[in-house]
């Protein structure tokens, strides 16, 4: 409903902080993938040219790396809120599932072939597109742009 | 920036094709040996535009490029409004040659770029002796349906968008932005339902899988280039052509499925030197 949403959406979440104390392998990683999935809202918000692309997305889509998810929800091709699982009921139009090195690779600046891109990864079998696929293939650039979003940012 | 042409000249050629009347489009440029080009399914022959205004191949060869029906600014033929376009192996060979015979090309080379280097491969396997060479980019034999193409053609979809979103992860990412886009663009002109007619051909008709070793590569003078990151005609895909061919079969760094479009001086840097082996064989006599 463009026109009735007010100007500033951006939810920025705090990277979730380990509470428990444990001292798990892995965990660290975890928690970068956890701090680019929630960087997605400020580098998606700040690029015109996708949100442009984007203007006319609204909807809510599942994240899954590894075993971890977020529901990201767009308004007008902006990133409005990102919301990490567990979730209970999570209401969501489509699913991208990969594991967590694959979006690792996904995200160097410069991925090897076959790591390149949504469908590359798809077609080794990698990536799952599950759900309502309309949204996403209707804006499938702006979609491709959105989660390539972190390469921005990847050092290498 | 001062105005100038381009060596390209473009035409608009009245035949009959596949038995109906047509008119086809028909770039060209350079003189010398004949290399008829081939465009990607949904796209058209401006793809070869690096091509066709580079001197190092124009200056020995005549390239031209042709937009197949319903594609770029050939028409569809009278009444495809009550069609529903479907390439076919059967229909694509027949089109190559006849256009070829038109044009009175004597013996050209032929090369031709995904749909188009999987129909060089049945041009290798059941006209080899009309082509002095045979350039295959991006080959594969065979490449199964990986998502459902009945995305390209919904009217609740607008196909320019999703076909080039379908394609863009096949440009290398190293390719520069321009060309990139230019790239997409084509994608994004195609008309309703040609990409997806293109990939019947593509994914379903044109399987070639069980005759891959029937192909005589050195017979047919087949040459194979693949860009490194096209996940569509994998590298492994082309590299197994070759050994079970013969043909010589490389694999293009930093480039992906369009490779004379996406990066055309870097394609030309690999395209080279094979022209330099076909030009230094036809003064030899045929085979």
């Amino acid at each position: 409903m463009p026109g009735l949403v007010p100007g500033i959406h951006v939810f920025k979440l705090s990277t979730k902080k380990d509470v428990d104390g444990r001292d798990k392998p892995g965990h660290d990683r975890e928690h970068r993938e956890d701090a680019m999935i929630e960087r997605l809202a400020e580098l998606v918000n700040a690029d015109a040219n996708v949100v442009r692309r984007g203007r006319f997305v609204n909807t809510t889509f599942l994240v899954e790396v590894g075993d971890k998810g977020y529901l990201v929800r767009i308004a007008d091709g902006r990133i409005v809120a990102i919301t990490p699982g567990p979730f209970i009921t999570p209401n969501y139009s489509f699913a991208l599932r990969a594991p967590r090195e694959a979006w690792q690779t996904f995200w160097q600046k410069l991925p090897p072939p076959g790591f390149n891109d949504l469908f590359a990864l798809f077609k080794r079998g990698l990536l799952k597109i599950e759900g309502d696929l309309h949204p996403f293939m209707a804006n499938l650039l702006y979609f491709k742009d959105v989660l390539a979003a972190p390469r921005k940012e990847a050092a290498r | 920036m001062s105005p100038r042409f381009e060596p390209i000249v473009g035409r608009y050629l009245n035949m009959t094709l596949l038995g109906r009347p047509h008119r086809l489009y028909v770039e060209e440029a350079g003189a010398g040996i004949p290399l008829l080009c081939l465009h990607t399914a949904g796209s058209d022959g401006r793809q070869y535009r690096g091509l066709l205004n580079d001197a190092r191949v124009t200056a020995n060869y005549r390239i031209i490029a042709f937009d197949m029906p319903w594609h770029g600014k050939s028409s569809p033929p009278v009444g495809w409004q009550n069609e529903e376009y479907r390439l076919t192996s059967r229909d694509y060979v027949r089109m190559i040659l006849e256009i070829s015979d038109a044009l009175e090309l004597d013996r050209p080379v032929v090369m031709g770029c995904s749909i188009g280097g999987r129909i060089v491969l049945y041009l290798a396997h059941q006209h080899a002796e009309k082509f002095r060479a045979i350039i295959g980019l991006e080959s594969s034999p065979h490449v199964a349906p990986y998502y459902d193409v009945s995305w390209l053609h919904r009217p609740d979809v607008h196909g320019g968008e999703v076909c080039a979103g379908v394609v863009s992860g096949l440009i290398s990412p190293t390719a520069p932005e321009a060309e990139r886009w230019e790239t997409l663009w084509h994608y994004m002109q195609g008309g309703p339902g040609v990409f997806k007619g293109d990939l019947h051909f593509y994914k379903v008709d044109g399987d070639i899988r069980d005759k891959v070793d029937e192909i005589d590569g050195r017979r047919s003078n087949l040459y194979l280039l693949t860009g490194e990151y096209d996940y569509s005609c994998t590298s492994e895909a082309t590299l197994d052509i070759g050994k079970r061919t013969g043909a010589e079969a490389v694999i293009m760094k930093g480039l992906g499925h369009f490779p004379m479009s996406e990066e055309p001086a870097r394609f030309v840097s690999y395209l080279l030197p094979v022209l330099e082996k076909i030009k230094a064989g036809a003064a030899v006599p045929a085979k």
